[in-house]
């Protein structure tokens, strides 16, 4: 299977600090994919490779089986880039912005991209550095829409939204991807925002992707486990994270435990408890634990 | 492509533009007051006289401190040009991080670089030709007469004062500016940093050029060799017929007689007879035994042209290997 976006190895560097190291994933094509991870974790490092702004230290990454190189227009038609610091020219009007769209991009979209300014209520005459924050990024999404994208990667989309807007943002855009096809790589560190939207979760952490997989299969294989502190653990599965409380443990374990002992309790984990889970698991614990891979589409889970 | 390098740029080349506009009124008001002053002070016969004629002088000393403010001015105005268009050019993408917005649209970075860099790059040539239309005529009016009334030396366009901001010599030194403030701020990503490299490296090119390849390295200079009357004292550099010409005099020097081949330099053996000869005629027969003449140097006024041609030549092929090291700097791929 190749998918929108495929990364082998793929490692990025800053002078001394390695902003993603040994990534190698897969996002599945028209899968809408949450990645997740604390600030700093490599996930902005991770869009810009992929989008070719940014240069890999190790390592390839690759777009519909193409490899991203920066000075080749072939893999940037077929992207839209959102980037977290919304950059967009201050001293243009909104249509200026979307000029610039339609100027550089042979698949712009003009028609689209302007009814979806008019749903979001931003005039085109307004100049960009008298739009709010939230204006901005809304205008900076749908210069990415407009050149219809198959690809969208998205870092923090709604971060500098209220809360209303941004639930209002990812419906209109879950509603055109929708329509369109379009896969989508969005980045957030708050899980629950990316839960109703995204099929598919990677979940980063110091510069390190801990595990990839559908949402459902996340949920599926992984359990919450209550017993006692001295007991013995339970056999068969990975343990992800534990906290012990008084005389009880309380285990996040991947996989199923075939006889759990009387005393302990085995309940249904939320998204959130299960990213919590691996974020929290130190670096070192890494190399044991991951399925670096997104299971295929019909696989059992 | 091309719409948005306008549109990116179009402010600063407006204000540019207008501030050239300012210049011209100043070379134009300057010309008429230069009118006035010469009618006044010519009539008492005081132009040509200075030194004898202090009372009624002072108007046109005032006249000639401004003319002075103006010439110095017009040389710094193609560095000046070169260095608010060119400095931001990339760096101010940079820091405004629009560049990730740009770099992801269907068009490659060089591509987008290089448009951005002629359409900008060609305006401010644009702009200084036409500066240059005015400079032009206010010279023809102003400075030559004058510094010609005044008797002072310089008084050709061959002459350094005039020769870095006449004929095509300012469109290069513009380009060249630029270029290298272009190229500066792609690589050190920071306007401040390309502005101070540039002024740096603008005005080491420009001493180069002033003082060494100009005078001496692009056509060799005319040399006059001393004439010294039998007794050994008298010593006539530039022949009458020299100093009447208009010229540019580079002033007294060493050569090797011509065909002779040495691994000093004139100047080096010079320097070692004078060491070991504290009397002036055992000198002179040092420096003869070496073959080495003593004279003066200097570029005459019909070298003016090729001079031109050939500085701008220079200035604007170092611009393009700037403008190759600045799509290199581009393309290299990093955020």
């Amino acid at each position: 299977m190749t998918g929108a976006l495929e990364t082998v190895g793929l490692g990025r560097r800053y002078r001394t600090t390695w902003g993603l190291r040994d990534c190698s994933l897969t996002v599945p094509e028209g899968s809408i994919t949450g990645l997740v991870g604390p600030n700093g974790a490599g996930k902005s490092t991770l869009l810009r490779l992929a989008a070719g702004i940014s240069r890999p230290t190790t390592g390839t990454v690759s777009i519909f089986g193409q490899e991203v190189r920066p000075n080749f227009t072939a893999h940037l038609t077929r992207i839209g880039y959102f980037d977290q610091l919304r950059p967009l020219y201050a001293g243009f009007r909104v249509d200026e912005m979307l000029g610039l769209g339609r100027r550089l991009n042979p698949s712009w979209d003009d028609v689209s991209a302007r009814q979806w300014l008019d749903d979001l209520g931003i005039s085109v005459k307004d100049k960009i550095s008298r739009l709010s924050l939230g204006q901005q990024a809304e205008v900076a999404l749908t210069v990415c829409m407009g050149k219809r994208p198959d690809l969208l990667l998205l870092d923090e989309p709604v971060a500098s939204l209220d809360p209303l807007a941004r639930r209002q943002l990812l419906s209109t855009l879950m509603g055109t991807v929708a329509e369109r096809g379009t896969t989508v790589l969005l980045s957030s560190h708050i899980v629950s925002e990316l839960e109703p939207v995204c099929d598919y979760l990677i979940i980063l952490s110091a510069s390190h992707v801990q595990i990839t997989g559908s949402i459902e299969w996340m949920l599926a294989n992984h359990r919450v486990l209550v017993g006692p502190r001295d007991g013995e653990s339970p056999s068969g599965v990975d343990v992800i994270s534990s906290a012990a409380t008084g005389r009880q443990v309380t285990l996040l374990v991947r996989g199923m435990a075939s006889d759990l002992g009387p005393d302990w309790q085995d309940l249904q984990p939320g998204l959130d408890e299960v990213v919590l889970a691996y974020l929290a698991q130190p670096p070192s614990g890494r190399s044991t634990s991951p399925v670096d891979r997104l299971p295929e589409p019909g696989e059992p889970s | 492509m091309i719409w948005l390098a306008w549109r990116r740029h179009r402010l600063a080349l407006l204000v540019v533009g207008c501030t050239l506009v300012a210049l011209a009124v100043w070379m134009i008001v300057d010309c008429h007051s230069f009118e006035v002053a010469r009618h006044t002070y010519g009539r008492s016969g005081c132009i040509g006289t200075l030194l004898f004629c202090n009372g009624v002088s002072h108007g046109w000393f005032s006249f000639q401190n401004q003319a002075g403010y103006l010439d110095v001015l017009l040389f710094l105005v193609p560095c000046v040009l070169g260095i608010v268009l060119g400095a931001p050019l990339v760096a101010g993408e940079l820091q405004a991080h629009t560049n990730r917005l740009a770099w992801t649209q269907s068009i490659s970075r060089s591509r987008w670089l290089v448009i951005k860099w002629l359409v900008v790059g060609l305006s401010v040539v644009a702009l200084v030709a036409l500066m240059q239309v005015v400079v032009q005529w206010w010279s023809g009016h102003v400075l030559v007469n004058f510094l010609e009334t005044s008797s002072l030396p310089g008084t050709d366009r061959i002459s350094p004062r005039l020769f870095g901001i006449t004929g095509i010599v300012p469109l290069a030194y513009a380009l060249f500016a630029f270029a290298l403030a272009a190229a500066l701020g792609a690589i050190l990503r920071r306007t401040v940093w390309a502005v101070v490299g540039t002024i740096v490296g603008y005005t080491a090119a420009a001493i180069l050029m002033v003082f060494n390849i100009r005078p001496y390295r692009l056509f060799s200079p005319v040399f006059v060799p001393q004439v010294t009357s039998p007794n050994g004292n008298s010593v006539a550099f530039l022949p009458q017929s020299v100093l009447s010409q208009p010229a540019w005099n580079l002033g007294f020097g060493f050569r090797l007689a011509p065909g002779v081949v040495s691994p000093y330099s004139a100047n080096e053996i010079a320097q070692r007879c004078q060491d070991r000869n504290y009397n002036y005629a055992s000198y002179l027969r040092c420096l003869a035994s070496h073959h080495v003449e003593m004279g003066s140097f200097y570029q005459s006024a019909s070298r003016y042209w090729p001079l031109q041609w050939s500085e701008a030549g220079i200035y604007l092929g170092a611009a393009l290997v700037l403008f190759g090291l600045t799509v290199w700097a581009v393309r290299r791929w990093r955020a």
